[in-house]
């Protein structure tokens, strides 16, 4: 089969495409790596320990019956931040999904329980620390 | 004319559109300058409120940005509209179907780049939302996104990226890049109409509602039905297909792409009304007419034209909080008197008082104002926003002063409405029965929920107005200026202060009836005499211009100077989150939590963070206390600890400190009082009410207090007599431990129920029913033992004479009532029970309060027979408190016993 002489058009066309490609490449490296960086943060939040449910950034502490959790005041269904919460479950307030205190999904649209996180009490200065 | 409108007929929409587009990227441009990307949110407010022109660029920007976005879409359709063959070739159809996408996002970064609380969360929508994109979900994400909490990545796509995409594809597609003159013109007319009447929005940062812009909001309802966002993706995906192929040159693709499309778009359009006119916070359905409507739906309509006379504005510094600037403090800058922590330079104006922080212009700044903030009804959007209070007002609506639990059950159990006094019916529940009735006349007046309608400081007559009733203080100089300018509140140099300082005053006014507990503290007992009776006496007191108070004596930790605070704690009076069915079980100090031997404490780093705030602002470092823990519920006493083993108690409000003693051993030292309550030994007198009558009177000017109108027909109350007496004791039985008491006659009563509903069945209801009190009378010495054992009030008998008489060796007590016979039941009108005897049925307002059982009646008179002939000191007596049952066997055969 002969070789097809490769023309200036289409020259560029595969020097865009390789340079795109790299672009592409580069660009999903920094992304995977700001992923993987954000997964080894360490958070530390304050704690009442007086306070049932303490709604803070991107986390909500509930400190029900002597029972604390963690857990990601983003909504599983778009990521809405939580900030409410209305006859005792935590409601989204972008579509409404409802949470039972326990990040249990108990109204749609969201299906999925809250992310609860692991943490650890440094009761020494009152504050939960989270592992990102 | 007629040759002007048809010349602008003939501009097609796609012109229109470029036009459009064209004044957006010129205005984009100059916005660049006043535009700070670092804190997006705050230069925006500062270009609202101080930047006039800023503003109309601001406004240019946006409308002509939306209107294109419009234009575009007729262009799309009125393309469609067409028959003829497609004259675009099919590469150049795909690349402007993807252009709608980079148009879309041009649109949406623009939203972004406000920072506000609407875009926050639809970054966050994004976010999750493309990545949900198989492959390339993270890198589509962080390529329009960037950085979380950082918007130079949507900064540079919004004013490069994506804008030098959409003007290639707009030069690719139509050959122009510049606009016809006259639709320049035109779209510029329109623009700058509509961007001096009505400015781009800005969320105010408070409100829960939260949407997207109007483009997204079908889709934000359309999100809200799927659980799988991914399904959402793969419909817009069909839909730019659908667009795709509507653009096909074959009749048998674009006919049926183009239908589709139109049914699509329709629905969108109906998602879109939904979503913008009738969905509130968390997504819910609002109605226009339901409550909130234009704050949850609308916003409070946060869209005035442009102030230029903003422009003017000198005074340009403490005007931000809460990282925004804010137009009100322009106009009432320098206003003094407020706290630390509610300085405007701290909290801003619009967080309690609403309105609309976002402009200089009076009127539209003043739109949808709260006048009070801190009446529980606008509590949730003022004190308790997210940033301020919210733990706070999420719980004072279950505070039993707010939902009036135990008044509401008892009057309808009192009104033979309900079975007992222990329903759960709050004021919400209130309805139009007898009862409900009685209570919309008479009672609810005390309900903290009630609105404050009025300036000024709360005295004896205010009631309710939520967060108000007790946190608002009026300095001297405030009131002056209330006083001197009254209507003028807008004007005011001194605001009230709203503060931690809540005094007896704050309570008087709801407290001074019914049980009148803020009143006996203060040693004042409520009399039926006419202020004409009492002109040039003295030993009177006149509350709220006719109702005379006559003085007994007061509690001795008032007359050491303690006041109602000092007792009572932020959860007793707020809530703890929990609804009581009665006071008592909301109220959590008792009298042997400070005055003990053994207390119970907490230290300063064991406090709740509101318990130990609220120590440090009134205290400063207390972090060394040990604080006394409550027993009941487990809660510290902030102003009571323990220091060297001696209880100590700070005055509130005085911070005077006092040495708390422990119980005297009178109290301790036996066994058979240890289920006396220290009330019902230390309480000197309680107001007690006999004989009330109640009657419907149709004809009676009334007014419905949760209506809040005036009304012709409602119940009167006519009262029997009041008097200042020793209570009597009633035994409270929780589970198998029983306690006593102090009671008082609180409803012998009657009820013409008839006068009310006319059913000529129902007959007089008539009640003799004793209530548990807590007078707040407490004096330092006890009771003695006369004043129970031989006393006939004490006892449930009621006043008058109660006489042992030992006759032929045989020993009996003889009552001789005070009061006649009641026709209604035979007894006495005062008394709870016949003498020696016993009541079934209703005897109480509680389900769990009894009066003193014949067997007890009678240990306590055969004691009361002893004390006729041995003084209470005598030894005698002594050792019966030890040992009763070995003191009377062994007593001498002189001693005549009653039973």
């Amino acid at each position: 089969m002969a070789r097809e002489k490769l023309n200036r058009r289409g020259f560029f066309r595969i020097t865009a495409g390789v340079l795109f490609a790299g672009f592409l490449g580069l660009w999903g490296k920094i992304v995977n790596k700001e992923i993987e960086d954000s997964k080894h943060n360490i958070i530390r939040l304050p704690f009442d320990k007086s306070r049932k449910i303490t709604f803070t950034g991107d986390f909500i502490i509930v400190n029900d019956k002597d029972n604390l959790n963690v857990y990601s005041s983003h909504c599983t269904h778009l990521g809405c931040v939580i900030k409410n919460i209305e006859n005792g479950k935590f409601v989204c307030p972008c579509h409404g999904s409802e949470y039972s205190l326990s990040g249990k999904p108990l109204k749609g649209p969201a299906v999925k329980p809250l992310k609860k996180y692991d943490f650890e009490l440094d009761k020494a200065h009152g504050k939960i620390v989270v592992k990102g | 004319m007629k040759r002007f409108f048809k010349n602008i007929s003939e501009i097609t929409f796609g012109r229109w559109s470029l036009a459009l587009f064209f004044i957006a990227v010129i205005s984009g441009i100059i916005l660049i300058i006043p535009y700070d990307v670092n804190a997006p949110y705050k230069s925006i407010s500062e270009i609202l409120v101080l930047k006039p022109y800023a503003s109309l660029v601001r406004n240019i920007h946006y409308w002509s940005s939306q209107i294109f976005l419009l234009a575009l879409f007729i262009h799309l359709f009125e393309y469609f509209r067409k028959k003829e063959p497609v004259r675009l070739n099919g590469s150049i159809w795909f690349r402007l179907t993807l252009g709608l996408i980079v148009i879309f996002l041009v649109m949406f970064t623009g939203f972004l780049l406000k920072g506000d609380a609407d875009a926050l969360q639809a970054r966050q929508i994004f976010d999750n939302l493309a990545k949900e994109i198989p492959l390339v979900g993270n890198l589509v994400s962080f390529f329009v996104l960037g950085n979380e909490g950082n918007f130079q990545f949507i900064y540079i796509n919004h004013v490069a990226t994506f804008t030098i995409i959409i003007v290639y594809i707009i030069f690719e597609h139509s050959r122009k890049i510049r606009p016809g003159y006259k639709e320049f013109v035109l779209s510029s007319i329109v623009v700058l109409i509509a961007a001096l009447l009505v400015s781009a929005p800005l969320h105010d940062g408070f409100s829960d509602s939260v949407k997207g812009p109007w483009y997204f909001v079908g889709l934000q309802d359309l999100l809200h039905w799927f659980s799988h966002p991914a399904w959402v993706l793969v419909i817009l995906a069909v839909i730019l297909l659908l667009v795709y192929l509507a653009g096909d040159k074959r009749v048998e693709i674009w006919f049926p792409a183009r239908r589709i499309l139109l049914l699509v778009t329709l629905v969108y359009f109906i998602l879109t009304v939904d979503g913008l006119f009738f969905r509130g916070a968390a997504w819910k359905i609002v109605l226009p007419w339901d409550k909130d409507y234009a704050y949850e739906v609308l916003g409070e309509s946060k869209v005035s034209g442009v102030c230029f006379s903003a422009d003017t504005v000198t005074e340009k510094t403490g005007i931000t909080a809460n990282g925004r600037v804010e137009g009100c403090m322009v106009c009432h800058n320098g206003v003094k008197g407020f706290t630390h922590s509610h300085n405007p330079q701290a909290t801003g104006c619009f967080s309690c008082h609403g309105g609309n922080p976002f402009t200089f212009d009076k009127n539209n700044a003043h739109k949808g104002m709260v006048l009070f903030p801190g009446n529980l009804s606008n509590a949730g959007r003022s004190c308790g926003t997210s940033q301020c209070h919210p733990s706070i007002t999420g719980r004072i609506h279950s505070n039993i002063m707010n939902s009036l639990t135990g008044m509401i059950n008892v009057d309808r159990y009192v009104f033979n409405e309900q079975s007992s006094p222990d329903g759960n019916a709050t004021v919400k529940d209130i309805h139009h029965t007898a009862a409900d009735e009685h209570l919309r006349n008479l009672c609810v007046r005390c309900h903290l929920g009630n609105d404050k309608t009025e300036p000024g400081p709360v005295t004896e007559k205010s009631r309710g107005g939520g967060c108000l009733a007790c946190h608002l203080n009026y300095s001297e100089k405030a009131l002056a200026l209330l006083k001197n300018n009254p209507g003028e509140n807008g004007n005011i140099k001194f605001h009230p202060s709203v503060d931690l300082n809540v005094n007896d005053n704050h309570c008087f006014g709801c407290h001074s009836r019914s049980g009148r507990i803020s009143a006996n503290y203060e040693g004042w007992h409520e009399t039926t005499l006419t202020p004409e009776e009492i002109k040039e006496k003295d030993g009177y007191r006149l509350v709220e211009g006719s109702r005379v108070f006559t003085y007994v004596k007061d509690d001795v930790h008032h007359s050491l100077g303690l006041e109602c605070v000092d007792c009572h704690t932020s959860y007793e009076l707020m809530g703890d989150g929990n609804y009581y069915r009665h006071e008592e079980l909301q109220q959590d100090v008792s009298c042997s939590d400070c005055h003990t031997k053994s207390p119970d404490t907490v230290s300063f780093a064991d406090l709740d963070d509101e318990s130990a705030i609220v120590a440090s602002l009134r205290f400063g470092n207390v972090s060394d206390r040990k604080f006394i823990r409550i027993s009941k519920h487990k809660r510290p006493l902030i102003n009571v600890f323990v220091k060297k083993d001696t209880v100590f108690l700070e005055g509130k409000n005085s911070r005077k400190i006092y040495n708390v003693k422990p119980p005297s051993t009178i109290c301790e030292r036996d066994n058979v009082h240890k289920d006396v309550s220290c009330t019902a030994c230390h309480t000197s007198w309680a107001p007690t009410c006999i004989g009330c009558h109640n009657a419907y009177d149709p004809s009676e000017p009334a007014y419905d207090m949760i209506a809040r109108k005036e009304k012709t027909g409602g119940w009167v109350e006519y009262v029997g007599d009041n008097y200042a007496l020793p209570p009597t004791l009633a035994v409270r039985k929780t589970g198998l431990k029983k306690e006593i008491i102090p009671a008082v006659p609180g409803m012998i009563l009657s009820i013409d129920i008839s006068s009310f509903d006319k059913k000529l069945h129902d007959s007089l209801i008539f009640h003799r029913l004793y209530a548990p009190v807590s007078p707040h009378t407490i004096a330092k010495k006890g009771r003695n033992c006369k004043s129970c054992h031989n006393n006939p009030l004490a006892l449930g008998y009621g006043s008058g004479k109660l006489d042992y008489i030992v006759k032929n060796g045989r020993g009996y007590w003889k009552f001789t009532p005070l009061f006649s016979k009641n026709s209604n039941d035979g007894l006495p009108e005062d008394a709870w029970i016949p003498f020696l005897g016993e009541r079934k049925g209703k005897v109480s307002t509680r389900s769990d309060v009894f009066p003193l059982s014949v067997t007890r009646q009678k240990r306590m008179l055969t004691v009361g027979a002893c004390l006729t002939c041995h003084d209470e000191n005598s030894e005698i007596m002594i050792n019966a408190l030890y040992d009763f049952n070995k003191t009377f066997n062994n007593r001498s055969e002189r001693c005549v016993v009653p039973f």
